[in-house]
């Protein structure tokens, strides 16, 4: 699980501003950011499925609640 | 439009929740702190004041009505104004109460116009009126399906429902009027001929609620529970909301009467449980209300879609821990409910303080919830579920629509193949876990069940006709990213990209007109019962 990564997110989260700026430039969005190389290239990628392994999973994958 | 040399401006519609200071969402309120100019809508005067509080150069868009004056036309009036900084290359923001796409004209309006002429617009959802039903009555509209509509439109154009799902009516105190006014309820004449049309689709007896959200955080809902037969004397003003239970015996007046009557208002002294939803985008739709409830917990459970919600709400609270060990692959998800209510039970038991989280709204399909809440109940604690932006929140913000234009049919897929409810197709309808038909197991991955989706493709089929199109759509894990909308024909729906989590969107199939003679009718009594 890297914590700082989904925090990073979590952060986007809160702010359209700074969301809207990794959407256009990752790179400029996580400038300053407590973020590992890897957390970064990771990221950079915008690929939700090598995200989600990167972050670790206790979510349950395609939760259902039936 | 904003070609070369014209400033480009942008445009977003916020909803601040039924109290904006304990339901507006984190993405909301640093939209509104961030643009240039902000306008606000909100119907009390706390909001108002927090509002401008916030930004005391907001504008409030409530001259634009007038007693007597047609809405249209204070509609045109607020999309002009707020329309205006936008093409002077402003960023404006619009915060609306409730959620901004629901019930709502001038946002849709102006949003179109707005990206019609070049400039950037977007809706960020808000907690509706209908959300704060479904936690404050305890009714899980993906159990039997749900059907909701403006309450004219349904008298107008006759749509069609199922009476063994359960029904929503919306605006019930402003039948027939097309005016604003400034009494309360607007037309008592057109309530009793809401009364007399749905008395002639139950039985007599058949006990619905009156309802209307509390509008500030120590408030409380009005809810009446009362035969049908008394509606057209019910309390009722312009922010009521009718809800008619299904008329099967399962859910049998007195079972729901207990239900609603039961809710038990007043603070036990025992340690409660706050059942919250954390609505999408990891933390930016968490209202004030569930993030204190998250963070003063003595135990916080939670069940989310997506590891980076996890480590935000074990960094919200370190004493939280992930229900998703409940389940196991290859058993019934049934079996992973029961355990998760012991979970949750087993800390208030020893007189702590219990939150217990999910992804989207916690009383939409979402069993555990309603079950802990009952049992926690039950056992002599307090307990409340507290409204959140649910998945159709953002997808009437995402796809700019408005469940009021129509109406808005809600059912489980597998629940809308298996009980195939007579649905009027001229109304909005929204299947959610359309890849999961047929699963009743638990297990991993996102595949959907393709041969539950062929079924489900063969019902839409015979209802629509193979070339109807329809939309799948599935909010991203991350808020970065966009949501995904696909468009496919119905004969191609079981080869579409289509996850277990996907939500199918079928529009209209033809447009529903009016009945003149019922709206002549409306229009009298409307005007005999000012």
């Amino acid at each position: 699980m890297s914590k700082k990564a989904a925090l990073f997110i979590a952060k986007l989260s809160k702010d359209p501003k700074k969301a809207g700026q990794f959407r256009k430039d990752p790179d400029s969005a996580m400038k300053g950011e407590d973020l590992s190389s890897k957390d970064k290239a990771v990221l950079r990628t915008k690929d939700s499925e090598k995200i989600r392994k990167h972050l670790g999973d206790d979510a349950p994958p395609g939760c259902v609640m039936i | 439009m904003a070609g070369a040399g014209v400033a480009k401006g942008s445009l977003a519609f916020v909803g601040t929740g039924l109290y904006a200071a304990g339901q507006i969402t984190p993405e909301a309120l640093a939209s509104f702190r961030e643009a240039d100019r902000v306008f606000d809508l909100v119907v009390d005067p706390i909001s108002r004041r927090w509002l401008e509080e916030l930004r005391p150069s907001a504008e409030s868009l409530f001259g634009a009505y007038a007693h007597e004056k047609p809405r249209r036309a204070s509609y045109d009036e607020m999309e002009a104004r707020v329309l205006a900084p936008v093409r002077q290359g402003r960023s404006v923001c619009v915060a609306l109460y409730g959620h901004p796409g629901v019930l709502v004209d001038p946002s849709h309006g102006a949003i179109q116009r707005a990206r019609f002429e070049g400039h950037p617009a977007r809706m960020l959802p808000g907690v509706s009126s209908e959300d704060c039903l479904f936690a404050d009555l305890g009714i899980d509209p993906a159990a039997r399906g749900c059907q909701s509509f403006e309450a004219t439109d349904f008298l107008v154009r006759k749509r069609g429902f199922d009476p063994r799902s359960a029904l929503i009516l919306w605006q019930i105190g402003a039948i027939g009027v097309t005016t604003y006014r400034r009494e309360e309820l607007w037309s008592r004449g057109g309530l009793k001929i809401l009364s007399e049309a749905l008395r002639r689709c139950y039985p007599r007896g058949h006990r619905v609620a009156v309802y209307e959200a509390a509008r500030f955080a120590i408030g409380e809902p009005s809810i009446q529970v009362l035969p049908l037969e008394r509606l057209g004397h019910a309390r009722v003003s312009t922010s009521s909301t009718l809800y008619v239970p299904p008329v099967d015996a399962s859910v049998s007046g007195s079972s729901f009467q207990h239900r609603i009557e039961g809710f038990p208002r007043t603070r036990s002294v025992r340690a409660g449980l706050s059942v919250v939803g954390t609505g999408y985008r990891v933390a930016g739709q968490i209202t004030p209300e569930a993030h204190s409830a998250l963070e003063s917990a003595d135990r916080l459970l939670y069940l989310v879609t997506d590891p980076a919600t996890s480590a935000w709400l074990t960094s919200v609270n370190p004493r939280a821990e992930s229900l998703d060990d409940c389940y196991r692959t290859g058993e019934s998800g049934a079996a992973a409910v029961c355990r998760m209510v012991e979970r949750i039970l087993a800390p208030l038991r020893e007189e702590l303080e219990v939150c217990a989280a999910f992804s989207g709204h916690p009383a939409i399909g979402v069993p555990v919830s309603h079950e802990a809440v009952r049992r926690a109940r039950t056992e002599g604690h307090s307990a409340r579920l507290l409204p959140a932006i649910s998945f159709e929140d953002c997808l009437f913000a995402d796809l700019g629509m408005d469940p009021g234009d129509n109406g808005r049919l809600l059912f489980d897929a597998g629940d809308f193949v298996r009980r195939a409810p007579r649905i009027d197709t001229s109304s909005a309808l929204l299947l959610i876990q359309a890849g999961a038909v047929d699963v009743t197991n638990y297990r991993d991955g996102e595949e959907p069940d393709r041969a539950g989706l062929a079924r489900l493709s063969e019902v839409l089929r015979r209802l629509y006709g193979a070339d109807h199109e329809v939309v799948v759509y599935q909010i991203p894990d991350f808020p970065m990213f966009d949501p995904t909308v696909e468009h496919v024909r119905i004969s191609d729906l079981s080869e579409a990209p289509v996850t277990i989590r996907s939500t199918l969107y079928v529009p209209p199939l033809a447009y529903a007109a009016k009945d003149s003679l019922v709206a002549e009718r409306l229009e009298a009594a409307a005007l005999t019962s000012v």
